[in-house]
Order: C-alpha cells, then sequence, then structure tokens
C-alpha cells in the first residue's frame, strides 16, 4: 500500500516537473524571425483585412476599459517648457504620507506622488526626489504593490535619481507595471484611484500656476482637460459603491466636468501627412477649445476643492 | 485526494503558461518602445478571435512626439490599427504599409483620437494582443 502510495507521489512530481518544462518553454521562447513564407503570409493577411473586418463587426473594449488617460508627466513637462519656475509649495509634502491609512487616500495619494516625483524629476530637483521616492515605496508596500516595486526597480531609479530622462522612462514603465499587476489582481479600483489622484494632482499643478502666472497658452492647456476628465470618470464609475469616500470623489469630478462643458471646441479636419522612410505620421488637424477667464476660475477652485480631499 | 492533486498542478502550471504569455507579449512590444519614449503609464491588452477588433479613446498633446506599438502572441497574425479624429475620420493606418508593428506621431493640436486595433489570424485561433503608447519631447 505504501509503494503503491509512493509510486502514485512519484508520478505526480513527474508530471509537474513535465508541466514545468512545457510552461518554460513557452516562458523563454525567442521570438523568431520572419521568413519570406511568413511575409508573404502577412501580406495576405493584410489583404484579408477588409474582408475579416466585414465578416465580423465585433468591437471589444481594453481591459473593458474604453478610455484612458495622457501620461501626468506631460503636464508637468508644460509648465517646464513654458518657462514656469520649480514651486515645490505646490507639491503635497511628504510628511504627510502617514496620515493616508486606508486604501483610497493611499492609492490616490500613490497617484498624487507619483506626480509630484514626476514634476520633481522634470525640474531636476534632485534633493527634493529621494523624499518622495521614500513616501512612494511606503505606500506601495501598504497598498501590496511592492512586488512591482521590487528591489532591482528599487535600485535602478535610487541609481538614476539626478538623471531626468532615464528615471522618467523607469518610473513610468513601474506605472505602467503597477497597472498591469492590479489589473490582473482584480483590483481595477485601486489602479483607477492611482491614475484619479495622479490626474487630479497635474490638474491642481496647471490651474494654481495659471493663477499665479496667468496666460493663453496655460488656459489652452487646462480646457485640453475636458476629455481626459471624461475618461476619468468612465474608468471610475464602476466603482462609485466601493466607499463613500469613492462616491464624493466621483460626484465633485462629474460637477467639475459639468463646468469643463462650458469649454467651445472648435475642429478642423487637415489630411495628416506620412513619412514611411521614418515610420512618421504628422497629424495636421487643427483643434481649438475656447474658454473664459470666468471658466477658469470656476475649474480652478473645484480642482482646489477636489485635491483638498484628497490630500487633507 | 489524487485528482484534487492534478487539479491543483493543471492550474498553478496553467497560471504560469499565462504569465509568462503575457511577459512575452510585453517583451515583444517594449522591444518597439524603449528610452528615449516614455510609457503614458499603461497597458492596452484584450483578447480576440480574428476579424475582431478593440477600440480606445485617448487624447494627444501637441507638441509631444509619440509613439504606438502593438504586437499579438500568435505568429501568424497581424494587427492593424487606425486612427480616427474626433468626427471619424482615418488620420492613420499601418494597413498602408505592411501592418509594421509601431509608428511615430506628431500632432500640430491637442487632439482627442480613437484607436482601433484589429487582430487577424491566417488559421482563425484566437489571440492576446497588446498595445502600448509613449511619448518623448
Amino acid at each position: 500500500m505504501q509503494e503503491k502510495t509512493s509510486n502514485n507521489r512519484i508520478r505526480l512530481v513527474i508530471i509537474f516537473l513535465i508541466i514545468i518544462a512545457v510552461a518554460s518553454l513557452f516562458y523563454f521562447r525567442k521570438p523568431s524571425e520572419k521568413t519570406t513564407d511568413e511575409v508573404q503570409l502577412i501580406e495576405d493577411l493584410v489583404a484579408s483585412s477588409v474582408e475579416a473586418e466585414q465578416e465580423s463587426g465585433n468591437i471589444f473594449h481594453f481591459n473593458n476599459i474604453l478610455f484612458s488617460l495622457p501620461s501626468p508627466y506631460q503636464i508637468s513637462l508644460i509648465l517646464h517648457e513654458s518657462g514656469i519656475s520649480y514651486n515645490k509649495e505646490l507639491l503635497n509634502p511628504s510628511r504627510k504620507a502617514s496620515d493616508y491609512i486606508t486604501n483610497f487616500s493611499r492609492a490616490i495619494n500613490f497617484g498624487v506622488y507619483g506626480v509630484d516625483l514626476g514634476y520633481i524629476n522634470i525640474y531636476q530637483q534632485t534633493q527634493d526626489a529621494a523624499s518622495y521616492f521614500a513616501v512612494l515605496k511606503i505606500l506601495s508596500l501598504d497598498l501590496g504593490i511592492y512586488k512591482v516595486l521590487n528591489q532591482s526597480t528599487v535600485n535602478r531609479i535610487e541609481e538614476n535619481i539626478d538623471n531626468r530622462d532615464s528615471l522618467m522612462v523607469i518610473v513610468s514603465e513601474t506605472y505602467r507595471n503597477i497597472d498591469k499587476f492590479l489589473k490582473t489582481n482584480e483590483r481595477e479600483e485601486t489602479g483607477a484611484l492611482i491614475l484619479a489622484g495622479g490626474w487630479i494632482e497635474s490638474v491642481y499643478i496647471l490651474t494654481q500656476e495659471m493663477k499665479n502666472n496667468p496666460h493663453p497658452d496655460l488656459m489652452q492647456r487646462i480646457a485640453e482637460q475636458k476629455r481626459p476628465l471624461e475618461n476619468l470618470i468612465k474608468l471610475l464609475i464602476p466603482h462609485t459603491e466601493e466607499s463613500e469616500n469613492y462616491k464624493f470623489l466621483v460626484e465633485n469630478l462629474i460637477d467639475l466636468a459639468y463646468t469643463f462643458d462650458e469649454i467651445v471646441e472648435e475642429y478642423e479636419y487637415i489630411p495628416s501627412v506620412d513619412y514611411p522612410k521614418k515610420k512618421l505620421t504628422i497629424v495636421n488637424s487643427k483643434s481649438k477649445m475656447i474658454i473664459t477667464p470666468k471658466v477658469t476660475s470656476v475649474i480652478t477652485d473645484k480642482v482646489e476643492k477636489l485635491h483638498t480631499f484628497i490630500t487633507q | 485526494m489524487k485528482s484534487i492533486y492534478i487539479i491543483l498542478l493543471i492550474l498553478v502550471s496553467t497560471a504560469f503558461t499565462s504569465l509568462a504569455q503575457d511577459n512575452a507579449l510585453m517583451k515583444e512590444c517594449s522591444k518597439y518602445l524603449h528610452s528615449p519614449f516614455v510609457s503614458d503609464g499603461q497597458e492596452y491588452k484584450a483578447e480576440l478571435s480574428s476579424g475582431e477588433s478593440a477600440e480606445f479613446h485617448t487624447t494627444f498633446y501637441s507638441g509631444n512626439h509619440y509613439r504606438i506599438a502593438g504586437v499579438s502572441n500568435q505568429k501568424d497574425s497581424q494587427l492593424i490599427f487606425t486612427i480616427y479624429d474626433q468626427e471619424n475620420r482615418v488620420l492613420f493606418s499601418n494597413v498602408k504599409y505592411g501592418s509594421t508593428p509601431y509608428w511615430d506621431f506628431e500632432f500640430e493640436s491637442t487632439l482627442n483620437c480613437a484607436i482601433k486595433v484589429q487582430y487577424i489570424s491566417k488559421t482563425k485561433k484566437p489571440g492576446s494582443i497588446l498595445l502600448l503608447i509613449g511619448f518623448k519631447q
């Protein structure tokens, strides 16, 4: 009897090893080079594209999320390019991180501090970067996403803390990995909060700078947030019932969207020009947002209120 | 008891294989989206049957140089991505360029666009697709 059990165990171990070996083959396989046959196949596939489109009219949404947000780094880049100086007063103080004890406040402020680190990085204020990065490490532990921010990533970030471009690439990749980790682990509500925190913080910095240094270009950049805000609301809405805080956040974002609706959009289609050798297309279509100083002021106030709510 | 072990082993190996395939897809796509391009911090993944499309909407800012990269996990397949403006006019389609896995864009104005990605497999196998967006100054 014992011998039979032992044989069964050996058999199970062998099955397990075979499964692992097969799985490893998948894991370590190299992408193959394209042969002439494959090139021909691809050409055939492209030719059949229209036919396939007609056969299947199905449209699927990525991860059931139809909308995406531009990187919050871009707003910091816009401010830097506009010649606006670094203003540490606008950032959420790193010492406040220990006040965040709920999943809601930790996740949303992870997004806030991520944007702050990006802002610090773009302005190359390395003396401030270390404390903000330390806060992100602590919050990632609290949020159970430290696995993504593993030791090798931490080392890469620390080694590049004074290299603006490398740090921007590494931090953005890390955020993408966090986004993937949260989606894989069915924690989309946390991922959406991180995105919300990032968006609110970046628009808060933008609107405060507009208040301090009024400029038509900045006003235009604020107006351009109309569609990203709509996208953000669509990301958050499925999770509204998660908590009272979540509900309050969504309600206030919707209220903000009503103000953004007062902005008038003008659009003119102009054909794009392709540069195949450079694999580049210049999109010439023109879009303009007509926003008044009054609407800008209301948006600034509403964003400030939201910012106080999430960072308090 | 034995059957429970086997089920567990199958579940573990399935999860491992799926994770490995996800990582392979990300590695393949990242080949086209590396420094100096900065990721937008999100990944766009879908499981599609041949002929099906996935679609999402995003905003492209003027003054940035963008790259869109897309791959699938099936060797005999191709991804066709098309960018539409807010009036549903085609701004670009990689179908004109041998369905190249990546393409760069510069926008004269900030535009709200829809990106539709169609997956086509010669052998009609379903597949996973991954799309990444990056930008540089």
